[in-house]
């Protein structure tokens, strides 16, 4: 290990701490803005994010930071990353939006995106677990102005 | 538990940004909260897909463009992104979108269409938060070039678009902001230039612009990536000067010269194809890692000075003299393409210069290029002794040479040859399997040369789709006559498909 290599502690808000070099972490560019206006003191707090999602995050980050690792490699990762249960995938979503790394929010939110497509209002509200909070009129009349896009 | 509706509605904004806006309007009836987010959206993805429904309903996807568009100008909604192919509708109608667009503060916007009656509002060369702008299949000719004002355009692309000199000239000289231009499969224009007043400038493409564009003048100093794609035929001059940054060229049919590629010192990747007035070409650059250089018919010298090559793929007909500085990197890996060689010494010479590389694929056109004379080889070194890896590929059938003829040229070239494959008629393949290096100084060697012969090393042969039973004799009759006899052992095929492999067996028959 060379010893330039610094290393930040990132704390979640289950008070669970993570030892991270900063190579690594500042693709966060949340982390990054506060390493470079040095408001680093020893610990970084992260009060949006738990432990489970900063675990599955800095995975991700480690798995991006390899060195020689090939395209189809990365691809099978990340392939696998995003196939998780929708209570993970949003909280990924809201960590990547906290940690502004727009790589994984991409990836989570177009994860999402994917899962929508193709399928009818009620069998998106099945998966997601969505409440169809509508008046039987105020969906008919809706039902009605879109009726083009369900051709 | 409904998570997703949770997010902040800017997140949910955002997942629906990666849909089209079809999908966008069937979840306006999830719920009210997906419904206000619909509602409200910034993306708007008409995309190609959205206006190709059944006929009764296009007069109703006009109207709901138009109510779109109309619901972000009341609500002052600023449109972040917006695609949209002009394919039904009048003219009338095209411009009310723009002009909303426009109103709207439009920050990315994708435009198409397939007529050339159309003539694009001038307003949208004056919307002053746009940031990309993508126009494909567009007549801007004859538009007043007073009228250009985009000052935070920082991507345009131009895709088969008809436009004149002075168009460009308006956006070469007045959007200092641009970082990207793309101009492909565009007419109408004669010369590009980009020069100073474009100082961000770091991508620029031109491509398949056929017809007229004759020349080309790039003095931008921060470019960084350039392709053009010409026609010799048409293009006259191609100067591209003080484009020190510049890291990746790729050159096609253009009338470069070495003058040209002399005073680019900084590139890392350059590929010229199809530059008939390319004779010499001499880099001396520390920082260049790929080079190819392909149907160059002119080149006759090539002379680098790279110690950080790794790539280098050559594919012309004959061989240039090639001087590659001794310091080149141990780590090239070489891809030789060529017919024939004037000489049978220009093969060798050309080939010593990867002595030291780690990999050579060799494809030769001809099956007796790679063949040395037999009294040419005793006088000199194996061009290839120290390579690591060696492949080699004739794609040419077998009439002038035998495969021993071949095999035996080969090992001499390189006694650590690794495979070698032919065509009779179809793909034949052998592998080669030696030793480890660990119990080489046991064995006498016959030759006091710094390298083994692989006479004592060869150890094994795998062969592949060799059916022709004279053929395999004549192998077994050359590798048997060895000191040490190898095995031969016929693996089945094909262990490997290769694409280039089949295109030109079909190409000779």
């Amino acid at each position: 290990m060379s010893s330039s290599t610094k290393f930040l502690t990132l704390k979640t808000c289950d008070d669970k701490k993570f030892v991270l070099d900063e190579a690594i972490a500042v693709r966060s560019q949340t982390i990054k803005n506060m390493v470079e206006d040095d408001c680093v003191s020893n610990v970084i707090p992260l009060p949006n994010v738990n432990s489970k999602t900063m675990t599955k995050v800095i995975e991700y980050w480690k798995k991006h930071s390899e060195e020689g690792v090939s395209k189809d490699v990365l691809m099978d990762f990340d392939k696998a990353f995003v196939k998780v249960h929708h209570s993970i995938l949003h909280a990924l979503i809201l960590a990547a939006n906290f940690l502004n790394d727009k790589e994984i929010l991409d990836m989570m939110c177009q994860e999402v995106a994917d899962r929508i497509k193709g399928k009818t209002p009620e069998e998106i509200r099945k998966e997601f677990d969505i409440k169809n909070d509508f008046t039987p009129e105020e969906e008919e009349e809706i039902r009605k102005e879109n009726a083009w896009a369900f051709e | 538990m409904d998570r997703i509706s949770e997010l902040p509605e800017p997140i949910l904004e955002y997942i629906l940004s990666f849909l089209v806006y079809k999908n966008v309007a069937q979840l306006s009836m999830l719920s009210k909260t997906w419904n206000k987010v619909c509602n409200s959206i910034s993306y708007l993805k008409f995309d190609g897909d959205f206006f190709f429904t059944p006929s009764k309903y296009k007069p109703k996807l006009v109207d709901v463009v138009h109510q779109t568009l109309e619901n972000r100008r009341k609500l002052k909604i600023a449109v972040h992104k917006c695609w949209l192919p002009l394919t039904i509708g009048s003219h009338e109608v095209y411009n009310c979108w723009i002009d909303t667009l426009v109103v709207c503060n439009i920050k990315e916007l994708h435009l198409s269409i397939k007529s050339h009656l159309y003539k694009l509002p001038e307003m949208i060369f004056n919307a002053k938060a746009l940031n990309v702008l993508r126009l494909i299949g567009f007549n801007i000719i004859e538009l007043p070039c007073k009228s250009i004002n985009l000052p935070s355009l920082r991507e345009f692309y131009l895709d088969s678009v008809i436009l004149d000199d002075n168009f460009l000239r308006a956006i070469c000289t007045t959007c200092s902001n641009l970082v990207v231009l793309y101009l492909v499969g565009c007419h109408g224009f004669n010369s590009l230039q980009v020069g100073e007043n474009l100082p961000k400038l770091k991508k620029l493409k031109l491509e398949y612009s056929y017809h007229q564009v004759q020349f080309v003048d790039i003095s931008s100093t921060n470019l960084e990536q350039l392709t053009i794609y010409g026609n010799c035929d048409y293009l006259k001059a191609v100067e591209i000067t003080a484009s020190k940054a510049l890291k990746t060229l790729y050159l096609q049919r253009v009338p470069i010269t070495q003058k040209i590629l002399s005073c680019l010192g900084n590139l890392d990747k350059c590929e010229l194809f199809f530059c008939h007035t390319l004779k010499t070409l001499k880099i001396a650059s520390f920082l260049l890692k790929q080079l190819t250089v392909h149907q160059c018919p002119n080149l006759i010298a090539v002379e680098l000075d790279t110690p950080n090559l790794i790539r280098f793929s050559y594919n012309c007909h004959s061989l240039p003299t090639l001087q590659l500085k001794a310091s080149a990197s141990a780590s090239l890996e070489a891809k030789i393409c060529f017919v024939s060689g004037t000489t049978d010494s220009d093969v060798t010479k050309f080939l010593g210069n990867f002595n030291q590389s780690m990999v050579v694929e060799l494809t030769c056109k001809s099956d007796k290029a790679l063949v040395i004379p037999k009294d040419m080889r005793g006088s000199l070194l194996p061009p290839l002794y120290g390579t690591n890896r060696v492949h080699v590929n004739i794609r040419s059938p077998l009439i002038n040479c035998s495969i021993v003829d071949i095999l035996d040229s080969m090992l001499w070239i390189s006694p650590q040859l690794d495979t070698l494959s032919y065509f009779k008629p179809d793909l034949k393949i052998l592998m080669f399997i030696y030793e480890d290096a660990l119990d080489e100084d046991e064995k006498p060697c016959c030759t006091s040369q710094p390298w083994k012969c692989w006479r004592h090393k060869l150890k094994q042969v795998k062969i592949q789709n060799i059916t022709c039973m004279e053929q395999k004799q004549e192998l077994r009759n050359y590798l048997y006559a060895n000191p040490d006899i190898p095995e031969i052992i016929e693996v089945p095929g094909p262990v490997f498909i290769d694409p280039t492999v089949f295109i030109h067996r079909f190409v000779i028959g």
